[in-house]
């Protein structure tokens, strides 16, 4: 494999300790929250009316819940919790960075026609 | 293509092939938010056609949707197989996610067929439905690459055997599949729950 | 099979992955573009070296217009960074090669295949004249029905590929190569301002794919992206467009601030002032170069918020770059400085640039630029700093590190005579333009009445013209005959201060022939002086048997694959059965890419 010559050698260790232990358990685990999660987003928006749910908390609770997907994705099946730290700020760095483009060209753009 | 030969010291300790694919990662984060906010600009804005509450089906797209978290979760079970040296488990997840792959694209093609012919939402019927195709579209066919990728490595194994393990090649692979899922978790949510917003 | 390649002759420089090779084949690549792009401006200029000229037609002018644009920003700046990045990053930070070899290869030949296909538009008189930036509607099948925008998207297309690919590639090189001791900021600032630029690239360049992808679907499938009638928006093209455009504005200026930084440095024989904070002011330009890009659209109506916060952020962006400008002048500021014909350009590009500046700091207030937009004052603007700046910067790189190349040494008096020619042409033609901005002639007009009060100015920006080509020619042909007659030159001819002047003239090809270590910024230097200035004898390179060091075998896959791709945008320009041959193309790729995954790299 590739070199063990990482910046915190001593953590690198530990990460690897540690996912020595994140086997197939943890992942069917992680699998089931995820089915779990998504079910209760196209639950929430099959009974939005029916809850009495208004749109602003639909949506905010979307976007959270997406978040936690994507986090449990990238930080767990992407290994970026245990890998070195530049490989999380290169990605958190251009994720954020686009996010913020487009909400400025959002607002830039004139609001209807 | 043995371990030892491209097992050298690089700086970080990261892998070099490794480390690219997260730069392209970066990368991709500008390309689908480019088609994303494209999206959300233009949803609204048909002047005629179908709109997108019209045609939506959440029910069939949330299927679609486990069936790509799914196929995320063996292609973890594949890479750890993979590093275990377990042969068959290794080929056989690596299938699974073959298989999600084509589940997913099998959707694709019902959902992208049903508005054509059912509703009459074409690539150039109106500014939504191009939109839409044009993002899905791109998805669609970063789902197509993961999918021959993961073919060929899959047919790699069968070929080589248990001579071949190249967990390097296989996370790479994965880390790829995996910001293909989670690009579609960030799709379901923005086009599809938001439908109404 | 691979490695039966031949090692000489054209085959070795078809299936080259050796990045010496590939900066080379980049640096011809673009030179031949220079002229190309020289001869557009020099029929543009002759056009409008008097009112009412009929030398051009309005539509050829508007074609040359849009092609010495693109010609001058895609196929010659970008490359010619390109050059320079692939020969010297390797060496400035004591690696072997890239991290991706055949990858490197791969870029050069989907940028020459994609420059030809933007130039085969002149072969069959389809030549786009839309402006290098292309604006919507004007893109619309029905304003340009012939194949002359697809050839444009095309082109860029492709062109923007190769430096997708090549960006990825030099990001993971300069931060997973580094010599032992070569820390982040032990690095020289050429690769740092690599580094940037190699962000700023694999993060806008997406955005104008997008975009490109937009304009060929409603040229192709009838989509309606920029079509108002169908509830597209014609300045979402503009957003696109220079979301990805600012950012690469400072992609063509970065590597040549970082080869001003290390010329300076060397000929004024002192280390380069305020190496940290010029670190942190490249970084910073760089991330603000996605802040400010509707400062291109001020009069498109953005509105009250979001004009004000553009023209914000573009004042801003001045200060990380005035601060660059006062620390090249700090490390000339009692240097003992040589002027050379490398550190002659290094110095106008200083002046140069600052003018350039100073023009565009009065663009970011939006009621000057209100006057300013699509006027000569805007042209003189961009001319200042891509041409005073990032051209004449280039250029002193060129006679810098020829000498490495070659192991020769460009002819000092015709450089220095190009050098002045330069400078005298460049000043005749684009000074007037202030005036002629503020006389209020617009761009992008192939001729004009005589009673506007621009007669003069447009005859002085001619004759710039001419005297420009003239050093020109005379840089062609000192570039060529140093080859033979120039002088030979030693290992270390400027006594320079980064790694690539610890080896031969020419490197051999396997650049070290023992990995160096480093424990300090110029290393090299310190390892020739001491802190008070005395002389020592550094290390040589050991002597090996060069069959001793493996090197990554050749390989004709690039090549082969930049077909394909270039075959699949092929199928957009074509009159007839476009589908198949991009069909074929993608038959070729999917082949290649399987030929090359499965070939012993």
């Amino acid at each position: 494999m590739a070199s063990t010559h990482g910046n915190h050698p001593s953590h690198k260790h530990d990460a690897h300790a540690e996912h020595a232990h994140a086997g197939p358990k943890l992942y069917w685990i992680f699998a089931a929250i995820l089915c779990v999660i998504t079910f209760f987003e196209w639950i929430i928006f099959k009974k939005k009316e029916a809850f009495g749910i208004p749109n602003a908390v639909m949506i905010w609770t979307l976007l959270s819940l997406s978040l936690v997907k994507f986090v449990m994705v990238c930080g767990w099946y992407m290994h970026l919790r245990f890998d070195n730290k530049m490989l999380t700020n290169i990605f958190v760095f251009a994720g954020l960075l686009a996010i913020a483009v487009f909400i400025m060209m959002k607002l830039s753009l004139p609001a209807m026609g | 293509m043995s371990d030892a030969a491209h097992a050298h010291h690089t700086t970080t300790g990261i892998e070099n092939r490794k480390f690219a694919m997260w730069v392209l990662i970066a990368s991709e984060c500008f390309l689908f938010g480019t088609l994303i906010a494209n999206y959300l600009v233009n949803k609204a804005r048909s002047i005629s056609g179908p709109t997108p509450q019209e045609v939506y089906k959440i029910d069939v797209t949330t299927l679609s949707t486990f069936d790509l978290l799914m196929s995320s979760v063996a292609m973890v079970l594949a890479l750890h197989y993979c590093k275990e040296k377990e042969l068959r488990k290794f080929q056989f997840w690596t299938f699974m996610v073959v298989l999600g792959g084509l589940i997913f694209l099998g959707f694709q093609y019902h959902e992208f067929s049903t508005f054509v012919l059912h509703d009459g939402l074409g690539l150039s019927t109106n500014i939504f439905g191009s939109s839409f195709y044009l993002l899905t579209g791109c998805h669609g066919a970063h789902v197509t690459v993961g999918v021959l990728w993961m073919s060929s490595i899959l047919i790699t194994s069968l070929i080589k055997g248990a001579e071949w393990f190249n967990s390097e090649i296989v996370e790479v692979a994965g880390l790829y599949w995996h910001f293909v899922d989670v690009v579609w978790i960030i799709i379901f949510t923005v086009v599809y729950l938001f439908v109404y917003v | 099979m691979a490695k039966n390649l031949p090692k000489t002759g054209l085959i070795s420089w078809l299936t080259t992955v050796d990045h010496k090779r590939i900066g080379i084949l980049y640096a011809l690549g673009s030179l031949f573009f220079l002229i190309v792009g020289g001869l557009e401006a020099i029929l543009m200029r002759t056009q409008l070296i008097a009112p009412n000229s009929t030398f051009l037609t309005g539509d050829i002018y508007n074609g040359f217009v849009t092609m010495h644009g693109t010609t001058m920003i895609f196929l010659v700046v970008m490359p010619l960074s390109a050059a320079f990045f692939n020969y010297l990053v390797p060496l400035m930070i004591g690696a072997p090669d890239v991290a991706f070899p055949r990858l490197n290869a791969l870029s050069y030949w989907i940028w020459l295949f994609g420059a030809c296909l933007l130039n085969t538009s002149f072969l069959v008189q389809q030549i786009p004249a839309v402006g290098w930036f292309a604006y919507a509607n004007l893109t619309e099948k029905q304003f340009n029905p012939t194949h002359s925008v697809d050839f444009w998207v095309l082109g860029v297309q492709v062109v923007g590929l190769a430096s997708l690919i090549a960006s990825i590639n030099f990001f993971v090189t300069i931060i997973n190569m580094r010599c032992k001791g070569m820390t982040l900021l032990k690095m020289p600032l050429f690769v740092w301002t690599t580094l940037v630029t190699q962000v700023l690239l694999f993060l806008s360049l997406p955005v104008i794919t997008v975009a490109l992808v937009m304009v060929s679907f409603d040229r192709t499938f009838g989509t309606g992206f920029f079509n108002p009638g169908a509830g597209g928006q014609v300045v979402m093209w503009q957003h696109l467009f220079w979301i990805f455009g600012h950012p690469e504005v400072y992609i063509l200026i970065l590597p040549a601030m970082g080869i001003v930084s290390e010329i300076l440095a060397t000929f004024a024989r002192k280390p380069l002032f305020g190496y940290t904070v010029m670190v942190y002011s490249s970084c910073a330009i760089g991330f603000l170069g996605f802040a400010v890009w509707a400062h291109h659209m001020f009069t498109t109506g953005l509105g009250p918020w979001a004009t004000a916060l553009f023209s914000a952020a573009t004042m801003l962006i001045a200060v990380p770059t005035g601060v660059k400008i006062f620390n090249w002048i700090s490390t000339l500021w009692g240097g003992h400085i040589r002027f050379t014909t490398a550190s002659l350009f290094a110095i106008s590009f200083v002046a140069m640039f600052t003018l350039g500046g100073l023009s565009g700091i009065m663009h970011s207030s939006p009621v000057i630029d209100t006057q300013h937009q699509a006027s000569y004052f805007v042209v003189a603007h961009f001319h200042y700093v891509l041409y005073g700046g990032a051209v004449m910067g280039l250029f002193g790189g060129i006679y810098y590190w020829y000498p490495k190349v070659t192991g020769r040494i460009m002819n000092e008096t015709i450089g220095k005579l190009q050098f002045w020619l330069y400078m005298i042409g460049f000043n005749l033609t684009f000074f007037p333009m202030h005036f002629l901005g503020l006389e209020g002639m617009p761009r992008r007009i192939y001729t004009y009445a005589s009673d506007q009060n621009w007669n003069f100015w447009n005859f002085c920006a001619t004759m710039g013209a001419y005297v420009t080509a003239i050093g020109g020619a005379l840089f062609f042909v000192n570039m060529f005959a140093s080859l033979k007659f120039g002088k030979k030159a030693s290992d270390d001819p400027w006594d320079g201060r980064t790694l690539e002047w610890s080896i031969a003239s020419p490197p051999p090809e396997y650049n070290f022939a023992k990995l160096p270590e480093v424990t300090q910024l110029d290393d090299w230097w310190h390892k020739k002086y001491t802190h008070d200035g005395k002389r020592l004898t550094p290390p040589k390179q050991p002597v090996v048997d060069p069959k001793t060091i493996h090197l990554p075998n050749q390989s004709f896959w690039p090549i082969v694959l930049a077909g394909g791709i270039t075959c699949i945008a092929s199928g957009f320009v074509v009159p007839a059965n476009g589908l198949y041959i991009s069909i074929a193309g993608v038959a070729l790729t999917v082949a290649s890419t399987f030929g090359w995954a499965y070939e012993e790299p």
